[in-house]
C-alpha cells in the first residue's frame, strides 16, 4: 500500500518535472539561438531598428513589434466585450434550451483549424473591408477580426466558468433588495467575477499573441509600422513563421531572437495578471 | 547534390521518393545557392550540382542536364484592363516607384502589389529575372507565404498584382504579358517568355553510378507528373496530367 | 395585540406547485403589521416556499407556478400592475447564510440606495449610519467601514446583511433561519435585534429552532406537508394547541 502510494507520487513528481524540463529547455534553446544576435546588433538597434532586410544585413524588429502589440489589443477589443457579453448571455439571460445548443457551437468554433479562419478572412473579410473600408483589405484590422473570433470562445467559455462560479446567493442578495436582473449582472454578479474573467482575457490575450497561421494570411506581413487600423502590418509571430523554412546563419538567428522577444511579451503578460490576482483573493 | 534554394524543395521532395523507391545510400541535398552549386560540382564537393541560372561561359567542365524549367506569371483580377506590363513597369511597382494603375494604362486606382517571403525559390526567382541587382522590392508591400494565399487575393482585389509560378495559374486570375509576350507553356519553353529560367543539374564529367541512377529518375514521367503538379514546367511529356 | 389591526400581508388559497409538486397547499394566513411572527414545521415542509412567495422569489425558479392570493397592504402581488422592484423593496428577504456581497461594508450597506438612485453623499452617509446602527453594528465596525465585509465574523456578516436590508427602509422583513449559522451569542444578539425590529417593522421568521420561535415571536404558524396546521398567538400555539400534530411536533414526537 505504502510503496504503491510512493510510487504513484513519485511517479506523478517525475511527469511534472519532465514538463518543466522540457519547457525550460526549448526556453534555452530559443535562448542560446537567439540571443547571440541581438547582442551583435545591439539590443536597440534589434528592437527599435525599422528595418528588417535580414539577407542583406539588416534586422530591426520595430515593425514587428508594434504590428503584434496593435494585432492582439485590436483582437482584445473585439473579444472581450463579445465574449464577456455572450457569456452573462449564456448564463444569466438565455433559456436552458438556447443555451444548450450555443455552448456546444462555441466549442466548435474553438475546433476550427486556422487555416480555414484565415481562409475565411481573405475570401470574405478582407475584400469586404477593402470595399467598404479602404486601404488593401490586409490590415490590422483584418487580423484583428478573425483573432477576435478566433479567442471568443477561450473568452466566453472561461468567463462562463467565473460567472457560473458565482454563488447564487450574491444574485439572490441583489434581487431580494429590490435591484433589477441587470443591476444584479453589473453591480454584483460581474466583480464577483472579475479575477475569472480577468483570466479568461489573458488567456484569450496570449492566444492572440501566439496565434500564427490565420494571422498571416489577412494581416499582409509588410515590414511596415502601421499608421492604421487599414494599414497591413508584420506580427512578430507570422515574421518567424514566414521566413524559417529557409532562413539561414543570421537570418535563422534573428528569428529566433524574434521569438526571444515574444517569449519576454508572454512572460510580461503572465507576471502581469498574477500581480493583479495576487491582490486579492475572495473568501468563501 | 548541393546549390540553388530554387530547386532544393522540388530536388528534396524527388529525393524522398527516390529513397522510398531505391535501396542503397542516401540521396543528401543542400542550398548555398546556384553560384555554390555550380562550385561543388566543380569541385567534387557535391555529385550533383543544382543550378537555377545558365552557366557563364567561364563555367566550364560540367555536364548539364535539364530538369525542369520555372516560368513565372504575372497575375492579375480578370477584371483588370492592364493585360500586359513592360518588365520596367513590373520593376517599378514592385520596388513602390509605381504606386498607381493609370501610371501603367491602367484604371484609376492604388496598387497592392503582392510579394512571396525572404527565401521563397519563387522571390528569388523574381528578383533575379525582374528586379535585377539594382533594384529591392520595397520592404512594405503585402507578402503572403503561400502561392494559394497571393492568388487568393489577386482573385478578390481587382487592384492587386502578384507574380506566381505559370503552373498554378488558374482561370480566377488573368496572367498578363510582359514586354508583349502571353506567358505559356510555349513561350516559357521556346525562351520568348522572359521569365523563366533553366532548372539545372550539374555533374563534373560523367556522372557517378549513384549521381546517374538520380538523373534518370529525375526524367521519369512520374517525376516529371511531380514537377508539373508542384508548378514547374516540366521537359519531358509527362504520364498524366503534363499539359500544366 | 390588539384584534382590529389590519393584515400586513393576507395570503387567500395560496398554491405553489414545482412543476408537478404541490409544495404548499390551500394556505391561509393573515399577518400583523408590527409582530413576529414564527414559522415552524419540519423540514421540507414548505416553510422557506411560503416566505419566498411574500416577496416573489419563487420567480426565479423555473416551473414554479402560484394559485390563490397574496396581497400587501390589500394590493395584489401577483398583479400585472406590481413592480417587482418594488414589492422587494417593501418586502426585505435575510438568508439563511450570512451572504454579503464581496465588496466593502460600507458598498453592503449602501447597495440597495444606489441601485435605487440615491446618490447624495451625504444622505448615504445618513443611511449608512443609520442602517448599521438600527442592525445593532454601527460601534463594532465604524472603524472597519471600507474592509472587506467578507473578513467580518460570520455573526457580523449576518448583521450587516441587516443592515443592508434596513438601508433600502422595507415594510416587512422576511429571515429565513438567519441564525442556523450563528454561534449561541450571536443567535441572541439577532433575537434582541429582532424584537427591535418589529417596533417598526413587520417580522416573518422561519426557524428550526423551538425555543427561538417561543422566545422570540409573538405568533406561530405551523406547517405540515404544505399544509398550514395552525397558527395563533405563539403562547397559545406552544402551550394549548389546538390540532394533535401542532403538539406532537413542539413536544418533539416527529419532526
Ligand atoms: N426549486 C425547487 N424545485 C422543486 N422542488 C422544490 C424546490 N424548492 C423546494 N422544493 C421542495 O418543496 C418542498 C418545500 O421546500 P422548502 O424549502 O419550502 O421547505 P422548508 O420547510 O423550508 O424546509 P427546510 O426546513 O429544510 O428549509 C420540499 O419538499 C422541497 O423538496
Ligand atoms: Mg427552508
Amino acid at each position: 500500500m505504502k510503496t504503491k502510494e510512493w510510487l504513484i507520487e513519485k511517479t506523478l513528481l517525475l511527469m511534472a518535472l519532465s514538463a518543466v524540463a522540457m519547457l525550460a529547455l526549448i526556453a534555452i534553446f530559443v535562448f542560446i539561438e537567439g540571443t547571440p544576435i541581438m547582442a551583435r546588433e545591439g539590443l536597440g538597434h534589434f528592437l527599435l531598428g525599422r528595418k528588417w532586410a535580414p539577407t542583406k544585413g539588416s534586422f530591426g524588429i520595430f515593425p514587428m513589434i508594434v504590428g503584434s502589440v496593435w494585432v492582439t489589443i485590436g483582437a482584445l477589443v473585439i473579444a472581450g466585450p463579445l465574449g464577456l457579453a455572450c457569456a452573462v448571455f449564456l448564463v444569466e439571460i438565455a433559456p436552458r434550451k438556447v443555451a444548450d445548443i450555443v455552448r456546444p457551437a462555441i466549442q466548435l468554433l474553438a475546433g476550427i483549424p486556422s487555416v480555414v479562419y484565415g481562409f475565411v478572412g481573405i475570401v470574405v473579410l478582407v475584400p469586404l473591408i477593402r470595399e467598404h473600408l479602404g486601404g488593401p483589405g490586409l490590415s490590422v484590422l483584418a487580423a484583428s477580426i478573425i483573432l477576435g473570433v478566433m479567442v471568443l470562445p477561450t473568452v466566453i467559455s472561461i468567463s462562463q466558468d467565473a460567472l457560473e462560479a458565482v454563488p447564487r446567493t450574491y444574485k439572490e442578495g441583489a434581487l431580494a433588495l429590490g435591484c433589477t436582473h441587470w443591476q444584479a449582472i453589473t453591480r454584483v454578479i460581474l466583480p464577483a467575477a472579475r479575477p475569472g474573467i480577468t483570466v479568461a482575457i489573458v488567456l484569450g490575450l496570449g492566444r492572440a499573441i501566439g496565434e500564427t497561421m490565420a494571422v498571416i494570411m489577412v494581416v499582409g506581413n509588410a515590414v511596415k509600422v502601421p499608421a492604421g487600423l487599414l494599414d497591413p502590418a508584420r506580427t512578430l509571430t507570422s515574421n518567424i513563421a514566414l521566413e524559417m523554412a529557409y532562413a539561414g546563419g543570421d537570418h535563422r538567428e534573428a528569428l529566433f531572437a524574434t521569438g526571444v522577444v515574444l517569449f519576454m511579451f508572454i512572460m510580461l503578460l503572465n507576471s502581469l495578471a498574477a500581480l493583479r490576482f495576487g491582490r486579492r483573493r475572495p473568501s468563501p | 547534390m548541393a546549390g540553388s534554394t530554387s530547386i532544393q524543395p522540388i530536388a528534396e521532395l524527388l529525393a524522398d521518393r527516390y529513397m522510398a523507391q531505391h535501396a542503397g545510400p542516401a540521396v543528401e541535398v543542400q542550398g548555398g545557392g546556384s553560384s555554390a552549386g555550380i562550385r561543388a560540382a566543380l569541385s567534387g564537393a557535391a555529385e550533383i550540382g543544382m543550378s537555377s541560372r545558365q552557366l557563364k561561359p567561364e563555367e566550364t567542365g560540367l555536364k548539364e542536364y535539364l530538369m525542369a524549367r520555372d516560368a513565372i506569371a504575372l497575375i492579375v483580377h480578370p477584371g483588370n484592363p492592364v493585360r500586359s506590363l513592360t518588365k520596367e513597369q513590373v520593376r517599378g511597382i514592385f520596388s513602390g516607384r509605381v504606386q498607381r494603375w493609370e501610371a501603367v494604362g491602367g484604371r484609376s486606382g492604388a496598387i497592392t502589389f503582392i510579394t512571396r517571403e525572404e527565401g521563397s525559390g519563387t522571390r528569388g526567382a523574381f528578383e533575379e529575372l525582374v528586379m535585377g541587382k539594382e533594384t529591392e522590392i520595397a520592404p512594405d508591400g503585402i507578402v503572403q507565404d503561400s502561392t494559394g494565399a497571393a492568388r487568393a487575393i489577386v482573385a478578390t482585389d481587382p487592384d492587386a498584382i502578384a507574380y506566381i509560378s505559370l503552373g498554378m495559374v488558374t482561370p480566377e486570375v488573368a496572367a498578363i504579358a510582359l514586354d508583349g509576350v502571353q506567358p505559356t507553356h510555349e513561350s516559357a519553353t521556346d525562351g520568348t517568355y522572359a521569365l523563366t529560367r533553366p532548372f539545372l543539374l550539374l555533374t563534373k564529367g560523367e556522372p557517378t553510378p549513384k549521381a546517374r541512377a538520380f538523373l534518370d529518375f529525375v526524367v521519369t514521367p512520374e517525376s516529371q507528373a511531380t514537377i508539373a503538379e508542384e508548378g514547374y514546367i516540366p521537359v519531358k511529356p509527362a504520364g498524366r496530367g503534363s499539359g500544366a | 395585540m390588539p384584534e382590529a389591526q389590519l393584515p400586513k400581508l393576507r395570503a387567500r388559497n395560496l398554491n405553489l406547485y414545482y412543476k408537478a409538486f404541490h409544495a404548499l397547499s390551500d394556505v391561509t394566513l393573515d399577518i400583523l403589521p408590527q409582530t413576529i411572527t414564527a414559522i415552524i414545521g419540519p423540514s421540507g415542509c414548505g416553510k422557506s416556499t411560503l416566505l419566498r412567495t411574500f416577496n416573489r422569489m419563487n420567480d426565479l425558479v423555473p416551473g414554479a407556478r402560484v394559485e390563490g392570493e397574496v396581497t400587501l397592504d390589500g394590493e395584489d402581488i401577483f398583479a400585472p400592475t406590481m413592480s417587482l422592484v418594488r414589492l422587494r423593496r417593501r418586502v426585505g428577504m435575510v438568508f439563511q447564510r450570512p451572504n454579503p456581497f464581496p465588496l466593502s461594508v460600507r458598498d453592503n450597506v449602501l447597495f440597495g440606495p444606489r441601485a435605487h438612485g440615491i446618490t447624495p453623499r451625504d444622505r448615504l452617509q445618513e443611511i449608512l449610519e443609520a442602517s448599521l446602527k438600527g442592525a445593532g453594528l454601527w460601534a463594532d465596525v465604524r472603524d472597519r467601514l471600507d474592509e472587506p465585509a467578507l473578513d467580518l465574523s460570520i455573526g457580523a456578516q449576518q448583521q450587516l446583511c441587516i443592515a443592508r436590508l434596513l438601508a433600502v427602509e422595507p415594510e416587512v422583513i422576511l429571515l429565513d433561519e438567519p441564525c442556523s449559522a450563528l454561534d449561541p451569542y450571536s443567535t441572541l444578539h439577532i433575537e434582541e435585534l429582532m424584537r427591535q425590529l418589529s417596533e417598526t417593522y413587520t417580522v416573518l421568521i422561519v426557524t428550526h429552532n423551538m425555543q427561538q420561535a417561543a422566545r422570540a415571536s409573538d405568533r406561530s404558524v405551523f406547517m405540515l406537508l404544505g399544509e398550514l396546521v395552525e397558527e395563533g398567538p405563539t403562547e397559545q400555539v406552544f402551550t394549548m394547541p389546538r390540532d394533535e400534530r401542532t403538539e406532537q411536533y413542539i413536544t418533539g414526537r416527529f419532526g
